[in-house]
């Protein structure tokens, strides 16, 4: 397996660093592991990358997605009937990690980590390639384990900040916050929203006011014009959600939704040239 | 409700004196939110960390100055916020508003008057005769069994207590839109409730298989000005209802206030609703000095997510001579994969907001449960249940489905109480909680029940052969397949199975399917396939029976048959209904067409204190 010697892979902040030098925008998908199998998924992960996608988050499916909206719920339930589980997606990743270029992030709830325990978790996705973590119903407060396993594993712990975060509270977000900020566009769950909410320029000029640290924008942001928008507006990187899961859910068969990703994904990052 | 035993009874009586001196207050405790509590709670640190595990001696008093929760909301390290950020900013709004409330006199004072004149508080504390002799052994010894009758608040459950609560509180946040979780309905119709009294926008989420199986709550909750929200997302439960009323709270919280029903939840939930229901507890110390001068000496509760059971144990941690019994779901068997057991059987783990034991599989995907009744249809528990167990201060036990069937029956005929199918949990296990008694002998109505027992076994086991269904010999199953039977099957009966399955029913004193004969055909669900097989009526002959006008059906007195209304407001049992559907709806003719009938549906939580026998 030749092909399992390619790219090192790059951490998170370091790909920020290097777009910023370069004066680009991250473009970072969201895509649900095991939707509609794992199989495709990673030939997902593959296409992402070609498509010069600068960082992937995947979620791995919970059976209580508190944070999430209808569409990408509806993906982890699918995903868990078809007997998606832990240490599948894991041996996905170690197959499939090795030949994609940018890095990859999970979208993990909190119980399936405590499960395995912290630490274990930790550091078998690092062994897989994973580079970042976003655990979104883990606030602050209750970040300590994560954030030291993380660290003594070189996992880089991506914290997010919200609309309805004071502006104190925000500050020691970002302080803890590794590989980069997240900035939740709005008040609310996962999910296409119509517009990109009109308070984020100023959420925006606030957290970089604060912080050094490059922020990405997601929730809500489905469309070449939203990512554009964003971008337009200073963010670092814009993440897309929803809009790629209910893409791949609703083609006729994998291989379709496949080839709809990539003009999907390639409008994205149309957009953002 | 619990009972007294081998160790309790050991105690020597100085030693129970003296604490009774010590430990009584020589007058009533003021029921409602008193400041000391919360300076209690604000002034004394706690060593109890998060990393840690509590590692705290069960000696006596120590339970009176550990901190539940501690400053960061946990109790031990169970408890924590582990929701979306977007939330923490309107938690801590919503504790530092909670712990506003000691000093708020006018808050107090109203919510004494609304707890009064509304709810009908304080609730009785009854001494139930008949029960505390069915335990009684033959030399006259026995423990004394009250019940602290919550079912007689407004609304049928101690839910009230805390939907009151919160509305209050929501006003005093400027918040007019209220949504909340619900199960069985009854923490749906409280809120819905309150919000109509305080004229607070009110959505409550409920699963859509709940939705279809407690249609009568969703009638009153729509009744009442809510808007009940079907949640068709993951099993369609309670646990998803939550998980959505959590959502809409994300999405809402600028507007929104959530009044959570459980001491679950992230914090403050667990200690906000345990104070609004401290008042169950604060009560039975002040009744129980009246009746008899002392304390209870054991206290046993249902236990879903503990609210009522919180409720009452709260006032009682600090005494160490009063045991605490929390008895969960044991649905089918703790043994087999269809219970609710989440302190029996489940690991540490962090759901809805809160760490504490749920139900859940190798990869950390929480498990959906079983019980036979809604409220305890729940995969987690609140956080400060898991931390009494963790230091074994409270003992938790369970019930299966059919022990708590049982209860439901004999407390109904000993003592003109249906109680919830909840609450039967509790009062089953009394049984195994007498027998712990130093003398075993029974008394003789016992015999009685035990002969009910068989039958109820012989009907099941019968009845599950007739429909030639194997697949779950049980006392559940029975129900539903008599339903099914006189839906579906009865034309292939023969003579002899028609006898036999009368004979079975009388004697059982089952009564389900017996709406479903009422039921005019074209109001049946499922009429498409099944209308030419439902039999007639006199095919059965037992329309015109003493069972079907009451005899023997206890939670259905003929005077509410009779002034239910049309046929019209019964509900039918849906032929394809599954084993909830039958049994968690007893009674879909209480309250239909106005009649205020107390049911098995308006009574939530019974529990039961035990006194000491002489």
């Amino acid at each position: 397996m030749a092909a399992l010697s390619t790219v090192p892979t790059v951490g998170i902040s370091e790909t920020f660093t290097r777009l910023k030098k370069q004066g680009k925008v991250a473009l970072i998908p969201y895509i649900t592991a095991g939707d509609p199998d794992l199989s495709t998924t990673a030939e997902a992960l593959k296409v992402l990358d070609s498509c010069g996608c600068d960082i992937i988050e995947l979620g791995v499916p919970y059976s209580d997605p508190l944070a999430d909206g209808p569409v990408i719920q509806a993906a982890a339930t699918r995903s868990l009937a078809r007997g998606t589980n832990y240490s599948a997606i894991i041996s996905m990743l170690k197959e499939v990690v090795p030949q994609l270029s940018c890095p990859i992030s999970l979208f993990s709830y909190y119980n399936p980590i405590l499960k395995r325990g912290v630490g274990n978790f930790m550091s078998t996705i690092k062994d897989v390639g994973v580079q970042g973590l976003v655990v979104p119903d883990v606030p602050l407060e209750e970040t300590e384990i994560l954030r030291r396993e993380a660290k003594k594993n070189g996992i880089e712990l991506v914290l997010l900040t919200t609309p309805t975060t004071p502006t104190d509270r925000m500050k020691a977000i970002v302080e803890a916050a590794e590989g980069f900020v997240y900035l939740v566009s709005s008040i609310g769950v996962t999910g296409a929203r119509a517009s990109v909410s009109e308070r984020v320029p100023a959420l925006l000029r606030e957290i970089k006011e604060a912080t050094n640290k490059p922020v990405a924008v997601g929730f809500g942001i489905s469309k070449p014009e939203h990512v554009k928008q964003v971008a337009g507006w200073g963010a670092d990187g814009v993440i897309v959600g929803s809009a790629m899961v209910k893409l791949l859910n609703e083609a006729k068969s994998p291989e379709e939704g496949l080839k709809e990703l990539e003009i999907f994904t390639k409008s994205l990052k149309a957009a953002l040239d | 409700m619990a009972i007294s035993t081998n160790h309790a009874t050991s105690l020597s009586k100085p030693y129970l004196s003296s604490f009774t001196t010590l430990k009584v207050p020589s007058k009533p405790k003021n029921f409602h939110l008193g400041r000391s509590e919360f300076k209690r709670c604000s002034s004394i640190s706690c060593n109890v960390t998060e990393a840690s595990t509590p590692t705290i001696n069960a000696k006596e008093n120590d339970f009176t100055i550990i901190q539940r929760p501690n400053s960061v909301g946990r109790f031990g390290k169970f408890g924590g916020k582990y929701v979306p950020e977007t939330l923490l900013p309107a938690l801590t709004e919503l504790e530092a508003a909670f712990h506003s409330l000691a000093d708020d006199q006018d808050f107090q004072k109203e919510l004494e008057g609304i707890l009064k004149d509304y709810v009908g508080r304080e609730s009785p504390l009854y001494f139930a005769e008949r029960l505390t002799e069915h335990y009684r052994r033959p030399n006259g010894e026995g423990p004394h069994i009250y019940l602290k009758r919550e079912d007689l608040n407004h609304t049928g459950s101690h839910k009230i207590n805390n939907a009151i609560g919160q509305a209050l509180l929501a006003k005093r946040l400027g918040k007019k839109r209220i949504i909340a979780e619900t199960g069985a309905g009854q923490h749906g119709v409280a809120t819905a409730t309150v919000c109509a009294r305080f004229g607070l926008q009110c959505i409550v989420y409920m699963g859509a298989q709940d939705m279809e199986r407690q249609a009568l709550n969703v009638f009153r909750m729509r009744l009442l000005g809510a808007e009940v929200r079907g949640v068709h997302s993951g099993t369609a439960t309670l646990k998803d209802a939550t998980s959505e009323a959590i959502r809409d709270w994300v999405t809402n919280v600028d507007s929104t206030h959530y009044i959570l029903g459980s001491v679950a939840g992230p914090h403050p939930y667990p200690m906000m609703v345990r104070e609004f229901h401290a008042i169950i507890g604060k009560e039975t110390r002040r009744q129980a000095l009246e009746k008899w001068g002392g304390k209870p000496d054991v206290l046993v509760a249902c236990v879903g997510g503990g609210s009522n059971a919180m409720g009452l144990f709260h006032e009682f941690v600090g005494d160490s001579d009063v045991r605490l019994i929390g008895v969960e779901a044991a649905g089918h068997g703790i043994e087999t994969d269809k219970h609710a057991a989440t302190l029996t059987k489940g690991e540490v783990g962090v759901l809805h907001g809160a760490m504490s034991f749920l139900l859940q599989d190798d990869d950390g995907q929480i498990i959906e449960p079983h019980s036979i009744s809604a409220g305890l249809d729940y995969p987690g528990v609140g956080p400060e249940h898991s931390f009494l167990k963790d230091i074994g201060r409270a003992e938790y036990h369970s019930a299966t489905d059919k022990e708590a069937l049982e209860a439901f029956k004999r407390v109904s005929r000993l003592e003109g109480i249906i109680p919830a199918l909840e609450t039967s949990h509790a009062l089953a296990y009394l049984e195994k909680l007498c027998p712990s008694l130093p003398d075993k002998t029974k008394c003789e109505d016992q015999q009685i029940l035990r002969d009910m027992h068989r039958a109820i076994t012989r009907l099941t086991l019968e009845v599950v052969q007739i429909c030639g269904d194997g697949r779950n010999h049980n006392g559940l199953r029975a129900h539903r397949m008599v339903a099914i039977i006189i839906g579906e099957e009865t034309k292939n009966l023969g003579v002899s199975e028609v006898k036999t399955l009368k004979d079975m029913v009388v004697e059982a004193g089952v009564e389900r399917f017996f709406d479903y004969m009422e039921v005019p055909e074209d109001k049946k669900l499922g009429q498409a396939t099944t209308r030419n097989q439902v039999p007639n009526r006199s095919s059965f002959d037992l329309s015109s029976t003493a069972l079907n006008r009451g005899k023997h059906v206890t939670s259905q007195p003929p005077a509410v048959m009779n002034s239910s209304g049309p046929t019209t407001s019964i509900i039918p049992v849906p032929v394809n209904a599954t084993r909830k559907d039958t049994i968690r709806n007893p009674n879909p003719y209480a309250q239909a067409g106005g009649v205020s009938v107390i049911g098995v549906d308006s009574l939530d939580i019974v529990q039961t204190s035990v006194h000491k026998g002489e």
